[in-house]
């Protein structure tokens, strides 16, 4: 018995509790590393949106506003079921576990599919920036430098998503051969934590892109 | 970090709230506010962070070294975007 207990952690630890605040605290400090490299994104947004507002607000407009808030919906619902899935853990529900990390994983698919649908249709509007970009309205220069700020950051952001999709893959198959126990489901927590972040950076690119163009 | 499991109804309410704030930045974005509607926007939306953190991320039951790191990387963050703006707003 005292063999078993001790597999549970790894030699460097004296607990099981410490590598579990150690696990924890690696990946909020991993968090607040994203956090800066989505803050510099932020930073350029704030900077050219306050030098071209107009030219902003026009880009923001050719955006679809009712994709992104069914987006924003399906995120925030691919958040419960992360945190059902982790409950499911701590109940000791190997089926729980399973069926909301395929629901997780699903949503987030869908988030993509809908983000890909999006991209497609501003490629065929000319609105990717580069040489063919085109914009109707004046002012194209400056909106240029919007779309160029909405792809990285959308981009990035869902390049997030599909590691946080590969990332729940293995942890469904870990779920499904009952590695996550009540005691001992930190890679479970963690990799909550991340996708709980990566909705939170969609919650404040939503209303900064989509709605800044004002459609009163 | 690990607790036993708490009642899974708080998750559906905060869902709920989420989305009634996802409407409420929605509605506002198409109502004339001025030079509110930014503050608005970011109010929202932080509301809403505040709301997955807490309960998603499960901050209510967390030890206060994840609060540390939450509020140094805001502090950065904050000195990022602030002292950008800053210079963007008062230079002649």
């Amino acid at each position: 018995m005292e063999g078993a207990v001790r597999e549970a952690y790894a030699h460097q630890f004296r607990s099981l509790e410490e590598q579990r605040e150690s696990a924890s605290l690696g990946m909020w400090l991993f968090l607040a590393s994203e956090v800066m490299f989505f803050g510099g994104l932020f930073t350029a947004y704030g900077l050219y949106h306050s030098a071209y507002p107009a030219a902003f607000a026009a880009g923001s407009r050719h955006l679809d506003v009712t994709l992104g808030a069914v987006n924003t919906v399906v995120l925030l619902g691919s958040s419960l079921a992360m945190v059902l899935a982790v409950d499911g853990a701590r109940r000791g529900s190997r089926r729980r576990q399973v069926v909301f990390l395929i629901l997780t994983m699903l949503l987030g698919i869908v988030f993509l599919a809908i983000k890909t649908a999006e991209y497609l249709h501003k490629f065929e509007e000319g609105l990717a920036p580069g040489a063919s970009f085109t914009f109707p309205e004046p002012g194209g220069r400056e909106a240029q430098l919007f779309f160029f700020l909405y792809f990285t950051m959308t981009g990035v952001h869902a390049v997030h998503m599909a590691a946080g999709i590969g990332v729940l893959l293995v942890l469904t198959v870990r779920a499904a051969r009952g590695r996550y126990t009540p005691e001992h489901h930190g890679g479970l927590e963690g990799a909550g934590l991340y996708w709980h972040f990566v909705d939170i950076i969609w919650i404040y690119i939503f209303p900064l892109l989509y709605l800044l163009g004002a459609r009163h | 970090m690990t607790h036993p499991a708490q009642p899974t109804g708080i998750y559906y309410v905060v869902f709920a709230l989420l989305l009634v704030l996802t409407g409420a930045t929605v509605g506002a974005a198409f109502t004339d506010l001025g030079p509110l509607s930014a503050i608005v926007a970011i109010g929202i939306a932080t509301a809403k962070a505040l709301l997955v953190a807490y309960f998603f991320m499960d901050l209510r039951h967390g030890s206060r070294l994840p609060a540390f790191i939450i509020a140094a990387s805001i502090l950065w963050l904050v000195l990022l975007v602030g002292l950008t703006m800053i210079e963007t707003a008062s230079r002649q």
